[in-house]
C-alpha cells in the first residue's frame, strides 16, 4: 500500500510543479504593456476608481473630470501650468465693466465628433440640461453665478429663457451673471460647463434622465480631442484621437486608457510591472522609499485642497460647543510632525481652511502651543481634560485616514488628557452620519473647484448644506455675502481674510494640512503638467520612448 | 441506483461494537494517557499554552502600565512617530510599526484579542452548528428540509449589509446606554461582543452542513440502528452514539474555523464593527503588514509567524484530541 | 418514478420559495441600511435629492417599492445603478459574471485536485512523516490568507521576475496566479476535511471487510474510503463553489480582475442597492442549486439513509 501511495503522491506533486512551471514560463519575459503602448502612442493612466459617469453633467469627482476633459472641451481651457483661461471652443470674449455680461465668440471650425458643427445653442442646451431640476445633477450649483440659474434649478422658475444664457447667433454666446464673478472664465473650463450634443441627448431622451446610457461608445458624441472607444466598469475606459477635433493636427497621442484601480497598493504594483504610465496616487508608507532614492518616477506637487476635521458644535455635544475647547484641540497638535512622519507626502501643515494661491495668502490665527491649549481647556472648565466624556472621531475606512486619526488621538490624550475613541465606517455610513450630524468629530477634506477662496469658505456659510458642524456666525455670513458682491479683487480678498479669521478662531474645524498630489510617472511621458487644480489636458501630452530622465518641472 | 459497498458488505448487527456506552472516569484517564503518547500533540499543547500565557501577560503588563506606570516597557498605543518603523533591536525586540509602536506589545495584545475572538466565536459556531446539523441530519424528512432551507437563506444574505445593519441597530443605542451608565470607556469591549454575535451568526452554517452530512451517513450504520432497536430515545442516540463519532469532523472543522474567524475579524473591523484602533488584533496586524511587506517585511513576518505557530499547534492539539477521544481509531500500519 | 429521483425534483422546486425569501429579506436589509444612494460627499440640494429619489421611486412607501422591484424582477429587469447611472444591473452581470465564474471554476479545480490529492495521500498513512508533511503544507496555505499570498506571488512573479501582468484578465498567464491564490486556501480546507473523513471511514467495519477480501490498497483507498468519506466534503464544497464562482472581493481587487466580487462589496458599501440585490439573487440561485446538487450527490452515495 505504501509503495503505491507514495508513487501516487510523487506523481501528483510532479504534475503540479510541471503545470505551474509551464504556465509561468509560457509567459516568459514579456513585452510590458507600457512598451507596447509607447509603440502605439497610447497613454496608460490609473484613474483611481470607476468614473461615476462619462456624461459631463452627471460626473461628481475630480477623477471623473480627468476623463471628461479628454472627451469634451469647454468655452475656455486652462493653461496646464498656471491655470489661466485660454481659448477653447471660444476664440475670444469680452465683458462689460461690472463683469456681469460676457460675450463669447465661438470658433466656426469647431465640430462634434459625428461631424455636426458646434454652435452657441449647444451650450445653451447643455446649461439648461445641467440646471433641469429633474436631472438632479450633483454639481448644478456650479452654474449658480449665471443669472436666475438657481431659481431654475430649484424649480421656482420654469421658463429657461429667463436664465442668463443666450445664443446671439451660431457663433456668439452671451451669458448674464447674477453678481460680479472675477473667476468666471475659470469656471468656464470646469467640467460642469462642458457642452453635450443636443441631438444625441434628445434621441436618448436624456434631458432629465440619468440612466439613458447615451454615453456608451456606440452612441457617444463629444467635442474634445479624443472620442470614447471602450467603457467597461471595473476594467477600462479607452479613448482614441478625434480626427474631427478642430486642433487634431496638434494632438500627439493616439489614445489614452484609463484604468479604474481603486486599490492603492495594486496601483503601485501595476506601475512597477510596466502596466501604467501614470498612477493616481501613492500610498504614504511607500513615499519615503521613492523620495530617499531620488526616484525619477516620483512627482509631488501642491494642490488646491484641504484636509481637515469638522467638529460638531451643537449644544448637546457639551464640551465641543465651547470654542475654547475646540481651539485647544486645534492648538495641541504638532502638524509638522503629522506631515513629516505620518502622511509623509510633502503636505503643508495648515492652520486655515483655505490653501494659498496666487491671489490669496491665508494668515494663521492661532499657534500650536500645548501649554496655552491646556490653559484654554482649564478656562473652559476642563482642567487636564477632566469632565469631557470620550469624544468619538469618525472617519471612513482607509489606512491613510486611520494613521492620521491614531496620531491625533494619541496627541490629544498626551497633551490635553482628552479621551478620543476612533470609529471607522464604510463610506456610505460615514456620509450618512455626516449629513445627519451624528458625530462628534468627523474627517473631512475638500478640493477647490476653481482657484478662488470662495470654493472653500462658502462651505461654512449658514445656508450651505454640506458642512454639518452646526456652526453659524452672522458676521461670517456677512463677509461672505459681501465678497460675493464685491468687484474689487483686493477688497474681496480682504473680506475672505476677515471671514477666515472668524472661522479659524471659532474653530468649528481642525485644519490639518493642504493636500499634495503624489504620483508616479514614467519619464517617457512628456508635457504632462501638474497644477493646483489637478487638471490635466491631454492635448499637450506625448510619449517619447527614448526618454529616460524625467522632464524638468516648472 | 447502485448500492454502496457498505450496504453489501455490512457485517451482521451483532458484530458492530457500540461505542461510549458509559462515560466512566477511566475513559478520561485513558484519553489523557493516549493523548500523552502523541508527542507532537503534547508539544503543541505546551506551545499553545505558552502563547496564551504570553498574551495574557502582555495584556496584564500593559494594563498595569496604563494605570500605575510600571509592569511593561511599552503601551500598545504609545507612539514614537519620529522613530517610525524600525527593525528588531535591543529596545524593541520585534521592531516597531509605522507610528513607532512596539510590535511585540501589539502582537501580544492583538493575540489576546484574536485568540479570545477566535475561541469564543468558534465555541458559538460549534454549539450552534453541531446541534443544528445533528438535529437536521438525524430527524431527516421535513424537519431537515426546513432547517436546511433556513441555512441556505442565511447563507445567501449579504454578510456585509448584515454587519452594517447590526452596527446601526446595536452600536448607537449601546453607546448612549454606556454613556448613561458612565461606562463609556468600555465601549471597545462592547464592540467586541457584537463581533462575536456577527461572526457566530454566519460562520456556523458550514459547520451545520458538514455535521448534518456526516450524521446522515452515520445514522444508517449498524450501531445506531442497534441503539434504536434497543429503544433508546433520540436524545440519547444523538448524545451517546452520534456525537462521539462526529468528534473527529467537529474538531477538524473547529480548528479550521479559528483561523477563518481571526481573519474575518479584520474584515469586520474594516466595516467599523469590532476592534477599533489603536487596539489591534492579529488579523489587523497581518493586514497592515501585507500592504507594507516590501519596505517593512517584519511587520508581516512576525504577525504571520505568531498566527501560524498558534494555528499549527492548535491543529495538532485538535488531531491529538480527536485520536485520544476516539477509542476506535486504529493506529495505522 | 424512483423515490430518490422524485425527492430530488421536489427539492429543486423548493429553490423558488427560498429564493423569494432571500430577495425579500435582502430588499428589507438594504432599505434599512443607513444612508441612501444619494448621500454624496458634495451634499445635493434638497430639491435635487428629491428628484433623484422620485426618479428611482425611492420616495414611495417601502411596500410599493418592493412590489415594483418584484414585478420588474419577474420581467427580468434588475434595475439600474444609482451612482453609475450609465449602467443597468443586467448589463453589468452579463459583463462580469462570466469573468468571476471562470476564475471560480479554475479555483475550484485547484482546490479539488490539490485538496483531495493531498488529503488522500495524508490519510494513506496516518501519523507518518508523509501525513505530517502534507498536513503542515496545508496549514501553511490556511495561515497565508489571499491578501498575503496574492501580493507575495505578484511581488515575485510580477515585479522581481517580470513574468506576468499584475493586473487584468486578458491572457492565459493572467489566469494562473489568481486561480492559485483563490484555490489554495480551499484546497487546504478540503485536504484537512478529506484526511479526517477518510480516517473515520478507515476504522469502519466494511473497510476491514474489504481488506480481508483481499482488495488492493489503492482500490480500498480511492473507491471505498474516499467514496464513503465524500459526504462532509461535498457538504462543505457545495456552498464554497457557489461562493467561488460568484467572485472574490480580495482576489479581484489584488489582481484587478473585472468580476462581480469587487463590485458586490463596493455596492454594499456605497448603497448601490439594485446591484447588490442583483448579485445576491445570482449568488443565491447558484448557491441553492449547488446545495441541491450536493444533497443529490450525498443521497446517491448513501441512498439508504436518505430514504429513511
Amino acid at each position: 500500500m505504501s509503495a503505491t501511495a507514495s508513487n501516487l503522491s510523487r506523481i501528483i506533486a510532479a504534475v503540479g510543479v510541471c503545470v505551474l512551471a509551464l504556465t509561468l514560463c509560457a509567459c516568459g519575459r514579456r513585452e510590458t504593456p507600457v512598451e507596447i503602448a509607447n509603440r502605439e502612442g497610447i497613454l496608460l493612466v490609473s484613474s483611481g476608481g470607476d468614473p461615476t459617469s462619462i456624461d459631463p453633467q452627471l460626473i461628481e469627482t475630480l477623477n471623473d473630470s480627468h476623463i471628461s476633459v479628454a472627451l469634451f472641451e469647454g468655452l475656455t481651457v486652462p493653461d496646464p501650468v498656471t491655470l489661466e483661461p485660454r481659448p477653447g471652443v471660444a476664440t475670444s470674449w469680452e465683458y462689460d465693466d461690472k463683469t456681469l455680461t460676457w460675450t463669447f465668440h465661438l470658433r466656426p471650425e469647431a465640430k462634434w465628433s459625428n461631424g455636426d458643427p458646434l454652435v452657441a445653442g449647444d451650450f445653451v442646451f447643455s446649461f439648461q440640461r445641467m440646471l433641469t431640476p429633474e436631472l438632479g445633477a450633483d454639481y448644478a450649483n456650479m452654474l449658480y453665478p449665471i443669472k436666475n440659474a438657481k431659481a431654475f434649478n430649484d424649480g421656482t422658475l420654469k421658463d429657461f429663457s429667463q436664465v442668463g444664457v443666450k445664443a446671439i447667433d451660431d457663433h456668439t454666446l452671451q451669458i448674464q451673471l447674477e453678481h460680479p464673478t472675477g473667476y468666471f472664465l475659470e469656471l468656464c473650463y470646469h467640467q460642469t460647463y462642458l457642452p453635450v450634443h443636443p441631438p444625441t441627448i434628445k434621441k436618448f431622451d436624456a434631458m432629465a434622465r440619468r440612466d439613458s446610457g447615451w454615453d456608451k461608445p456606440e452612441s457617444f458624441v463629444g467635442n474634445g480631442p479624443f472620442v470614447l472607444t471602450k467603457y467597461v466598469l471595473g476594467d477600462v475606459v479607452e479613448v482614441k484621437k478625434n480626427p474631427l477635433y478642430w486642433n487634431a493636427a496638434a494632438i500627439r497621442l493616439n489614445g489614452i486608457r484609463f484604468y479604474p484601480i481603486a486599490d492603492v497598493n495594486a496601483e503601485e504594483r501595476a506601475f512597477r510591472n510596466g502596466a501604467l504610465h501614470i498612477t493616481s496616487t501613492l500610498p504614504p508608507p511607500r513615499i519615503p522609499a521613492y523620495r530617499d532614492t531620488h526616484s525619477p518616477y516620483l512627482r509631488v506637487m501642491p494642490v488646491y485642497g484641504s484636509y481637515f476635521y469638522t467638529i460638531n458644535t451643537r449644544k448637546e455635544k457639551g464640551a465641543l460647543n465651547d470654542p475654547r475647547v475646540r481651539l485647544a484641540l486645534n492648538m495641541a497638535i504638532d502638524r509638522q510632525a503629522l506631515v513629516d512622519h505620518v502622511t509623509r507626502g510633502g503636505q503643508i501643515p495648515s492652520y486655515t481652511m483655505t490653501p494659498p494661491s496666487a491671489q490669496y495668502q491665508p494668515r494663521a490665527h492661532f499657534t500650536e502651543d500645548v501649554a496655552a491649549a491646556q490653559k484654554l481647556l482649564a478656562e473652559a472648565g476642563y482642567p487636564g481634560g477632566k469632565g469631557i466624556p470620550p469624544i468619538e472621531l469618525l472617519y471612513n475606512t482607509s489606512d491613510a485616514h486611520r494613521a492620521v486619526a491614531e496620531y491625533l488621538q494619541a496627541a490629544w490624550k498626551k497633551n490635553l488628557g482628552v479621551d478620543v475613541h476612533l470609529a471607522n465606517t464604510a463610506v456610505s455610513a460615514w456620509l450618512d452620519r455626516r449629513h445627519n450630524a451624528d458625530f462628534d468629530i468627523i474627517r473631512a477634506g475638500w478640493y477647490g473647484d476653481y482657484l478662488d477662496p470662495s470654493t472653500f469658505l462658502e462651505l461654512f456659510a449658514s445656508d450651505n448644506e454640506m458642512e454639518q458642524s452646526g456652526w453659524k456666525s452672522d458676521k461670517y455670513d456677512a463677509f461672505i455675502a459681501d465678497a460675493q458682491k464685491e468687484s474689487d479683487p483686493a477688497k474681496r480678498m480682504e473680506d475672505f481674510q476677515q471671514a477666515e479669521a472668524i472661522l479659524d478662531t471659532d474653530a468649528p474645524i481642525i485644519p490639518l494640512y493642504y493636500y499634495t498630489t503624489i504620483i508616479l510617472i514614467r519619464p517617457e511621458v512628456r508635457g504632462y503638467e501638474n497644477n493646483l487644480l489637478d487638471q490635466h489636458l491631454y492635448t499637450n501630452v506625448y510619449l517619447d520612448p527614448t526618454a529616460t530622465t524625467p522632464e524638468p518641472q516648472q | 441506483m447502485c448500492s454502496s459497498p457498505r450496504s453489501i458488505q455490512r457485517p451482521p448487527l451483532s458484530d458492530s461494537r457500540p461505542l461510549h456506552i458509559v462515560a466512566s472516569s477511566s475513559l478520561w484517564a485513558d484519553a489523557w494517557r493516549r493523548y500523552c503518547q502523541h508527542k507532537l500533540a503534547v508539544a503543541s499543547l505546551a506551545l499553545l499554552m505558552l502563547m496564551t500565557l504570553a498574551c495574557v501577560a502582555g495584556v496584564i503588563g500593559v494594563t498595569l502600565r496604563t494605570h500605575f506606570g510600571f509592569g511593561w516597557p511599552y503601551g500598545y498605543e504609545e507612539q514614537n512617530v519620529e522613530l517610525g518603523a524600525q527593525m528588531s533591536s535591543a529596545a524593541h525586540w520585534l521592531g516597531t510599526d509605522l507610528l513607532g509602536r512596539d510590535l511585540l506589545t501589539r502582537l501580544l495584545v492583538g493575540g489576546f484579542v484574536s485568540l479570545t475572538v477566535g475561541m469564543l466565536a468558534t465555541g458559538m459556531v460549534v454549539l450552534i452548528g453541531v446541534t443544528y446539523g445533528m438535529v437536521a441530519g438525524y430527524m431527516g424528512g421535513r424537519v431537515d428540509r426546513f432547517l436546511m432551507r433556513v441555512v441556505d437563506i442565511l447563507n445567501a444574505l449579504p454578510f456585509t449589509i448584515f454587519i452594517i445593519l447590526l452596527m446601526v441597530v446595536l452600536d448607537n443605542p449601546l453607546k448612549s446606554l454606556l454613556l448613561k451608565l458612565n461606562l463609556a470607556n468600555s465601549q471597545p469591549f462592547i464592540k467586541l461582543c457584537l463581533l462575536f454575535l456577527a461572526i457566530g451568526a454566519f460562520e456556523w452554517l458550514n459547520m451545520a452542513r458538514v455535521v448534518r452530512a456526516r450524521t446522515i451517513e452515520l445514522k444508517s450504520l449498524a450501531f445506531v440502528e442497534a441503539a434504536r432497536a434497543l429503544g433508546r430515545r433520540p436524545r440519547q442516540i444523538l448524545w451517546h452514539h452520534l456525537l462521539p463519532n462526529l468528534a473527529g469532523i467537529i474538531v477538524i472543522y473547529a480548528t479550521l474555523s479559528i483561523p477563518a474567524v481571526i481573519l474575518l475579524e479584520s474584515f469586520i473591523s474594516f466595516l467599523g464593527l469590532g476592534v477599533q484602533p489603536p487596539l489591534t488584533s492579529w488579523g489587523d496586524l497581518i493586514n497592515q503588514g501585507a500592504s507594507n511587506m516590501e519596505l517593512y517585511p517584519w511587520l508581516l513576518i512576525y504577525p504571520s509567524l505568531f498566527f501560524s505557530l498558534t494555528l499549527f499547534a492548535l491543529n495538532f492539539v485538535g488531531d491529538g484530541l480527536r485520536d485520544a477521544l476516539d477509542p476506535r481509531t486504529d493506529k495505522g500500519p | 418514478m424512483h423515490p430518490v429521483l422524485r425527492r430530488a425534483l421536489v427539492r429543486l422546486f423548493e429553490i423558488i420559495p427560498v429564493l423569494w425569501v432571500v430577495v425579500t429579506l435582502t430588499f428589507l436589509m438594504v432599505r434599512w441600511a443607513p444612508g441612501g444612494p444619494f448621500d454624496t460627499e458634495r451634499a445635493l440640494t434638497p430639491e435635487a435629492k428629491k428628484h433623484n429619489d422620485a426618479y428611482y421611486g425611492l420616495d414611495k412607501p417601502l411596500f410599493v417599492q418592493y412590489e415594483k422591484y418584484l414585478s420588474n424582477f419577474l420581467h427580468g429587469d434588475l434595475g439600474t445603478l444609482y451612482r453609475h447611472p450609465d449602467w443597468s444591473v443586467n448589463e453589468l452581470l452579463a459583463q462580469k459574471a462570466p469573468v468571476s465564474a471562470e476564475l471560480g471554476l479554475w479555483a475550484t479545480l485547484v482546490a479539488l485536485v490539490i485538496g483531495l490529492g493531498t488529503g488522500v495521500i495524508a490519510a494513506s498513512r496516518p501519523r507518518s512523516k508523509r501525513d505530517y508533511g502534507t498536513m503542515a503544507v496545508a496549514m501553511i496555505a490556511i495561515c497565508l490568507p489571499s491578501f498575503v499570498l496574492g501580493p507575495i506571488l505578484l511581488l515575485v512573479f510580477g515585479l522581481k521576475l517580470q513574468m506576468v501582468n499584475v493586473m487584468g484578465w486578458n491572457t492565459v498567464g493572467d489566469r494562473v496566479l489568481p486561480s492559485l491564490v483563490l484555490g489554495l486556501y480551499y484546497a487546504a480546507y478540503i485536504a484537512r476535511l478529506t484526511r479526517g473523513s477518510m480516517l473515520e471511514v478507515r476504522a469502519q467495519d466494511f473497510i476491514r471487510t474489504a481488506r480481508a477480501k483481499g482488495n488492493g490498497s489503492v482500490r480500498i483507498l480511492l473507491v471505498h474510503m474516499l467514496r464513503n468519506a465524500l459526504g462532509p466534503i461535498i457538504a462543505y464544497l457545495a456552498p464554497t463553489v457557489a461562493g467561488l464562482v460568484t467572485g472574490s472581493f480580495v482576489v479581484e481587487s489584488i489582481f484587478q480582475i473585472p468580476g462581480i466580487g469587487r463590485m458586490f462589496v463596493e455596492a454594499a458599501l456605497n448603497h448601490e442597492d439594485q446591484l447588490l440585490l442583483g448579485v445576491t439573487v445570482l449568488f443565491s440561485a447558484i448557491l441553492l442549486f449547488c446545495n441541491w446538487l450536493g444533497d443529490v450527490l450525498i443521497t446517491a452515495l448513501n441512498p439508504k439513509a436518505a430514504i429513511e
